[in-house]
């Protein structure tokens, strides 16, 4: 008699969590918690504890005086091959206002003479541009530069970015050095 | 015995159309969960392209090098330009304008003391022409990302595939203007 009034008031509309029910609520939770802490709070611990600003130095070959004048400081950069923030464009030394720095670029050449001649392009021909990234990252002597504090990043490495405009392969010419009074 | 055979029956009926808080509280976490794994290990998804993208009209050049005198007439005007890799469209060809292919080349030179030496000049290929395509077209662009018709970004300096009704070939995209 108890039972079956039970199984009515049950019926009626009355909630009815069962153990099993909420241990698994309990478990989805924790896991989402997990997730996020392995995502954010380990990596604020471990790898990004020493995330600060920095100067990647680059270079770009072969480069055309219009395909140049795409390039502003300020501007946002990205790593081709996954679409990863790479930094952002910045003045190309301490001395100029410009994103780029062009230089006329020179080729070893043997003549048929067997002369070697280091040969330079004129003026109005493809240049060679160099340039200054701030990138977020960490930098030790053991590991050298890690973007956002896990993509390694040295010097002699080349990788096709991309601004909002311009598609382009640069070259990181020397080591980071750090952003100071930011 | 019929009478309580009866009850099941009703018991079940009823069951079967109730409201499970406990499962559609766990289908909705499911879901929650899906769409922000979607949502965060994919960059680019859908969902911020469709809040941050907008429409432009743009107009850009492409050249294409080393291009056979005989294959000049099939670069066409006012036609549709597709990719010929992804197969989507890149907008109409307004003109195009071909010019002698040149190169610098190493050749011999005197200096001022007299001297043999070599320096770079530009020099002419007369049967071999480069082609400047100019197109134009509607474009999603989101800022920082750039522009992109189809799925083919459009940004200078990037290598199109380009196929015309009766050509195909490809080339570096040169400049870009915004209308």
């Amino acid at each position: 008699m108890k039972n079956k009034e039970n199984k009515e008031a049950s019926l009626k509309g009355g909630i009815r969590i069962k153990a099993i029910d909420v241990v698994i609520i309990i478990l989805i939770i924790l896991s989402l918690v997990g997730v996020y802490f392995r995502y954010n709070i380990l990596d604020e611990l471990t790898s990004r504890k020493n995330i600060k600003d920095y100067y990647v130095p680059f270079e770009i070959t072969n480069i055309k005086e219009t395909t140049m004048s795409y390039f502003d400081v300020g501007d946002k950069v990205v790593i081709a091959e996954d679409s990863t923030d790479f930094g952002y464009l910045t003045t190309a030394s301490e001395d100029v206002n410009n994103a780029l720095l062009p230089n006329v670029p020179t080729v070893p050449y043997i003549s048929p003479e067997g002369k070697l001649f280091n040969l330079a392009y004129p003026e109005d021909a493809r240049k060679n541009a160099t340039g200054r990234l701030i990138c977020r990252g960490s930098y030790s002597d053991e590991n050298g530069f890690l973007l956002n504090g896990t993509r390694p990043i040295t010097p002699g490495q080349t990788i096709e970015v991309h601004t909002e405009d311009v598609t382009v392969v640069i070259k990181i010419t020397d080591k980071v050095t750090e952003v100071t009074g930011t | 015995m019929n009478n309580s055979s009866n009850k099941n029956a009703a018991l079940g009926k009823k069951k079967r159309g109730k409201f499970n808080f406990v499962d559609a509280t766990l289908i909705l976490i499911l879901l929650l969960v899906i769409a922000a794994l979607i949502y965060v290990f994919s960059p680019i998804s859908l969902i911020k392209n469709m809040m941050l993208s907008q429409e432009k009209t743009i107009e850009y050049t492409i050249l294409v090098t080393d291009v056979e005198i005989d294959s000049l007439e099939k670069f066409e005007e006012q036609v549709s330009l597709i990719d010929s890799v992804n197969k989507g469209t890149l907008g109409t060809v307004t003109t195009i304008k071909a010019d002698t292919h040149t190169e610098y080349t190493p050749v011999k030179d005197t200096n001022k003391d007299g001297e043999e030496v070599y320096v770079m000049k530009k020099i002419e290929y007369p049967d071999k022409y480069d082609v400047l395509i100019t197109v134009r077209t509607t474009a999603d662009y989101i800022k920082d990302q750039g522009y992109t018709v189809g799925s083919t970004r459009i940004a200078v300096g990037e290598k199109m595939n380009l196929k015309f009704p009766n050509y195909v070939c490809s080339g570096y995209c040169e400049s870009i203007s915004v209308f």
